[in-house]
């Protein structure tokens, strides 16, 4: 057994998912609140790793356990939904449909992710 | 603390880059009730790019239709009226004058401090015994309730001449013929 540690590095709670490279699932747990978790993988090698919040999965990828390195893993967690597109916003009168709004402003407020 | 976004809207449209999430929605339209913006929330989402919202005003535009275009002139019923757009192209359903003259456009922007949007207008009937203008018309409004006194004049009299095709000038001597408006 090889411990290994990782670090999500948003300070988050995480679901994290380890695969061996069989696809045989070898960890299924959670990061403590940092973001920060301690485990041992059963031998070198690659590995493939899910990063999971609300159940929604945030990275994918695969990482290399090395006998000769202290494993420490830092994984930088970014939410697709943070992503920027542009989006064009269209308003019109209730009253008398499709009348566009000659001139005036809108504003979205972001609530809480 | 929530931060805002502001897009600016012209001719109905803005466009801004954005996360996706979920958002609340305010609004700043001159003459409008910037409460009814609709919808009040929104989540902007993955491979949608394009939103639609409405907002409503609360103002009254009556039309009073008479055959000079006075307070006391003889009242026009049938007479028909749509919002317009700039360039003359309707929206919603048309207002038509009733037994007093009066046709009334109800949810029209209005404000008193000299912002109010313009509000476009044509007629498009009367009761087919006046003449009109389909032109294009605009107001203001800087109260809540206004009234616009609209002439439709009686229409002049014509003189038709109906002759028979095969001999030049030979006018039929009894009968009727029927123009129907398009």
């Amino acid at each position: 057994m090889k411990e290994i540690k990782i670090k999500c590095i948003n300070k988050y709670k995480y679901q994290i998912i380890i695969y061996d490279c069989y696809g045989n699932k070898v960890f299924d747990g959670f990061t403590d609140e940092t973001g920060t978790l301690i485990l041992d993988v059963p031998y070198y090698g690659v590995y493939k790793i899910l990063i999971l919040r609300n159940k929604n999965i945030k990275v994918i990828t695969n990482f290399y356990v090395d006998e000769n390195q202290y494993n420490f893993f830092y994984f930088r967690v970014v939410s697709i939904k943070r992503y920027l597109h542009l989006v064009t916003f269209k308003i019109t009168d209730e009253y008398y449909k499709g009348l566009p709004i000659k001139e005036g402003k809108i504003t979205l407020w972001q609530k809480d992710t | 603390m929530a931060k805002g976004h502001i897009i600016p809207i012209t001719n109905g449209k803005g466009s801004k880059a954005l996360v996706n999430g979920n958002y609340s929605v305010t609004a700043s339209v001159n003459g409008y009730d910037n409460a009814t913006i609709e919808p009040s929330t929104e989540e902007i989402s993955e491979g949608v790019n394009e939103y639609s919202f409405t907002i409503a005003a609360t103002g009254t535009l009556t039309l009073h239709v008479s055959d000079d275009g006075t307070e006391i002139g003889v009242p026009i019923v049938g007479a028909t009226f749509y919002r317009c757009d700039a360039e003359g192209t309707t929206y919603g359903e048309a207002v038509t004058s009733g037994d007093d003259g009066n046709a009334v456009f109800n949810n029209v922007p209005y404000a008193d401090d000299g912002t109010a949007p313009n509000i476009y207008y044509k007629q498009t009937a009367s009761d087919g015994e006046h003449g009109f203008t389909d032109e294009l018309q605009t107001i203001t409004m800087e109260t809540e309730t206004h009234t616009i006194e609209i002439a439709n004049e009686e229409a002049p009299s014509r003189n038709i001449n109906l002759t028979d095709a095969n001999y030049d000038g030979l006018p039929i001597e009894d009968g009727s013929i029927t123009l129907t408006s398009e």
